[in-house]
């Protein structure tokens, strides 16, 4: 049976998941969405985990990439724990407040699942003014909210999991790298991740 | 190549593959680590001719994996952008990310490194 059709008891990262070094972390999508970029991940690591809430069922998925890369076990979707959502939360609302949204790239409205949030970033997305609208168990956003949302998350997992986060999305990793990088040492936001 | 195959391939070929990211795990950290580019390009001369009787010599391999018989081996990596994050971890947490063991990049070392992925373009 492939791994897309079992049900899985997903792991919650990073206390649930076995440290490996052969294991990247990709976002921001549950599914990796380039062929070519998968291949040359995979010439370096063994597997691409992806960040994949726990009540979303990866028998879901339709693209025939996730399929293939799942049936020979080159993906394996990781739930993020609820800590690790809280520590991210803290980082992506100062993030927001000192207007770093904006120099994420435009696009499409990105669908953050309920999973990925916790109720206090909805809250404070809320409180903040950003339109925000649940549908069922995911929460629409601007794209660049949703980008810098999981870019902290990504981090902020793969740094618990002692792994590289990865995207096919190169602009998302340069605009975090400027903002991070605009972003003094000691500053609060360093603070509050380390 | 289809994936399917590709990835059929790269399970076969599990020695060799990883034979190959010990090589430009080892050359990323050398080239991490110099000073400056001058310094760079002195280790990256050095280990030219290494890595050329290296790659040549799984010239068939390499073709399969990434459909090029260049220096693959150094674009494929600095070319990912993951390559960018690693300062990011740093600067985010102040830890390092010993995923593929590449020293943690300040600005200095990013520019340093996009001038070796460059160079490995033109050598290519």
């Amino acid at each position: 049976m492939s791994e897309v059709a079992r049900p899985v008891r997903r792991p919650r990262a990073p206390e649930g998941v076995a440290v490996r070094p052969d294991v990247c972390l990709y976002y921001p999508h549950f599914e990796v969405r380039d062929e070519n970029w998968a291949k040359e991940a995979l010439l370096y690591w063994e597997t691409i985990a992806t960040i994949v809430p726990l009540d979303v069922d990866t028998a879901s998925f339709s693209s025939q990439l996730y399929r293939d890369l799942a049936d020979a076990g080159a993906v394996e979707p990781w739930g993020v724990s609820r800590d690790a959502r809280e520590r991210a939360t803290d980082v992506i609302l100062q993030l927001l407040d000192a207007g770093y949204a904006d120099a994420f790239p435009e696009g499409e409205p990105f669908t953050l699942n309920f999973g990925k949030l916790t109720r206090s970033l909805i809250a404070g997305l809320k409180e903040r003014g950003v339109d925000a609208r649940a549908t069922g168990q995911d929460v629409l956003v601007d794209f660049r909210v949703g980008s810098l949302v999981m870019c902290v998350l990504a981090h902020v997992l793969a740094d618990a999991m002692k792994t590289r986060p990865l995207t096919d999305h190169p602009q998302l990793g340069e605009t975090y790298l400027n903002v991070m990088g605009a972003s003094p040492r000691g500053s609060n936001t360093v603070t509050i991740i380390a | 190549m289809d994936l399917r195959a590709w990835l059929a391939f790269r399970d076969k070929h599990r020695r060799e593959l990883t034979e190959y990211r010990e090589s430009v795990t080892s050359l990323a950290r050398e080239l991490a680590g110099a000073e400056d580019e001058d310094e760079a390009l002195s280790v990256f001369e050095a280990r030219r001719a290494t890595i050329e009787r290296y790659l040549e010599s799984k010239k068939g391999f390499f073709k399969r994996l990434t459909a090029s018989t260049t220096l693959s081996a150094v674009s494929l990596l600095l070319g990912l952008p993951s390559l960018v994050d690693p300062g990011v971890i740093e600067v985010v947490t102040g830890t390092a990310s010993p995923a593929i063991g590449v020293k943690q990049l300040m600005k200095r070392e990013v520019h340093q490194l996009s001038f070796v992925q460059k160079l490995s373009q033109k050598w290519g």
